[in-house]
């Protein structure tokens, strides 16, 4: 369900009403896609987005189609910008997955029976495959608005998608097999 | 996202929705990956607005930021932070906690005010730059219990950007002190304020001498963000100064590790945005 654009607008406004409603809206669909893309504090890196939305919302034009696609440009901007950081840093684990890394194969092996079994499949798709993915599916963005937030061509997008279905496909059978 | 929209999503690739069943329902599942936003975390988000440009685009901000929400409930708390800028501070508290009573400035710090028990969850915002540098863990010292700052009953785990939860807190006059893993705590002054900004241990702030603005009670100096330098560090190596009241017995590792040589490099793609909106 999308905002209705009154409620949008009033939120560009600076209706505290408003933007709250247009934070309950999007920010679970924010949180999913960073769950999605393996963000281990998705509710943190939500939070950041939405400080960053509501800072630049004034003076916003777009509607509530406009305003999807403005705030999964900003989350997948703070997600590059993370990965970015993340990279320079070291990794922390937690001791409970640390003392349990072997057994990561078998619980791989896992069939898929939950949502989560889904975003692990999902994250050995190649990065910009599962952007691709993440984004129309979590954030039902058109293949003209991914291609605007991830900066490619609609052909380029499409293409992406369609690798990325297929190797989730493949995924998905190679886990049915086993 | 509807199944309609799958299957169109899957007609879009060239794929028959009847043949690849499994993966319908997987993007099913994944269009309803379950979420923990909570309504009362709008109030975070507020709060962290309130305080300021965000810190990615200057991850050397040299104000270091400690606020508090105290959740009271869904949709209502009350709320105290330092270093806000006393009027985005009075518009905040006055929009979001209009019930509670005036806003209270004397300083750049606010109080942390009384809940109404000692069992109330209490979380404290953490500003990004410093949850950042000091990923934690943290502590909060209470004065209940003014000598124990590693007291499991209340320990601190920075969650970055959106702030920790105290599990068990008694809030009536609250001085928070956290220790930032740098043995130099970060006080938030009791209620009513001091005059002076928080205390800033070494490193956590960069500043340029001379060159604050002197706004409210901050010395010129104490706040303005100085422009990012990769490489630098203001931790000396090896500070690791324990509180002189209480003493952190955990989290005092200094190691001088310039912990902004990670900060970015190259363009932000969150800097690419300034079109939108």
């Amino acid at each position: 369900m999308e905002l209705r654009p009154d409620v949008v607008q009033a939120a560009v406004d600076g209706d505290l009403s408003a933007q709250e409603q247009l934070y309950r809206e999007y920010a679970p669909r924010i949180q999913a896609y960073f769950l999605a893309r393996g963000v281990d504090d998705a509710e943190g890196l939500t939070a950041d987005v939405f400080v960053q939305v509501l800072a630049k919302l004034s003076g916003f034009v777009g509607g509530p189609m406009g305003l999807r696609s403005f705030i999964f440009t900003v989350a997948h901007a703070r997600y590059v910008d993370r990965v970015r950081r993340r990279r320079r840093e070291p990794r922390l684990v937690a001791l409970d997955d640390w003392e349990d890394a072997g057994m990561i194969e078998a619980a791989e092996e896992v069939s898929l029976s939950e949502a989560a079994n889904v975003v692990e499949l999902l994250r050995r798709l190649p990065e910009d495959q599962r952007e691709v993915v993440a984004l129309r599916v979590i954030g039902d963005l058109s293949l003209e608005e991914t291609a605007k937030v991830m900066r490619r061509s609609v052909g380029a997008v499409k293409q992406l998608q369609r690798r990325g279905l297929l190797a989730l496909r493949n995924e998905l059978e190679g886990g049915e097999a086993s | 996202m509807t199944t309609e929209s799958h299957e169109e999503l899957l007609r879009e690739s060239g794929l028959d929705p009847h043949d690849n069943a499994g993966l319908k329902v997987a993007l099913g599942r994944l269009a309803d990956l379950p979420t923990t936003v909570e309504p009362a975390s709008f109030a975070s988000v507020l709060a962290l607005r309130a305080q300021g440009p965000m810190p990615s685009r200057s991850p050397r901000t040299t104000t270091l930021i400690v606020g508090a929400v105290i959740g009271l409930g869904a949709g209502t708390g009350m709320a105290a932070a330092a270093d806000l800028l006393p009027e985005s501070a009075e518009k905040f508290w006055n929009e979001i906690f209009p019930d509670l009573g005036p806003f209270s400035d004397q300083g750049s710090s606010l109080p942390l005010r009384p809940a109404p028990s000692s069992t109330t969850p209490v979380q404290v915002s953490v500003g990004l730059p410093l949850a950042e540098q000091t990923p934690g863990p943290w502590r909060v010292q209470t004065p209940s219990a003014p000598s124990v700052t590693s007291a499991p009953s209340v320990p601190l785990v920075v969650r970055p950007n959106v702030g920790v939860t105290v599990p068990e807190v008694v809030p009536s006059e609250l001085p928070i002190v956290v220790d930032t893993g740098t043995g130099e705590p970060v006080s938030v002054p009791e209620a009513p304020p001091t005059t002076g900004p928080p205390v800033v241990p070494p490193g956590q702030s960069e500043t340029k001498p001379g060159q604050g603005t002197g706004r409210g009670n901050q010395p010129p100096g104490q706040s303005e963000p100085v422009a990012d330098a990769p490489g630098r560090s203001g931790e000396a190596p090896g500070q690791n100064k324990p509180d002189k009241q209480d003493k952190p017995t955990k989290g005092g590792k200094g190691n001088g590790k310039p912990e902004n040589s990670t900060d970015e490099v190259g363009p932000h793609a969150s800097q690419d945005l300034g079109a939108l909106g």
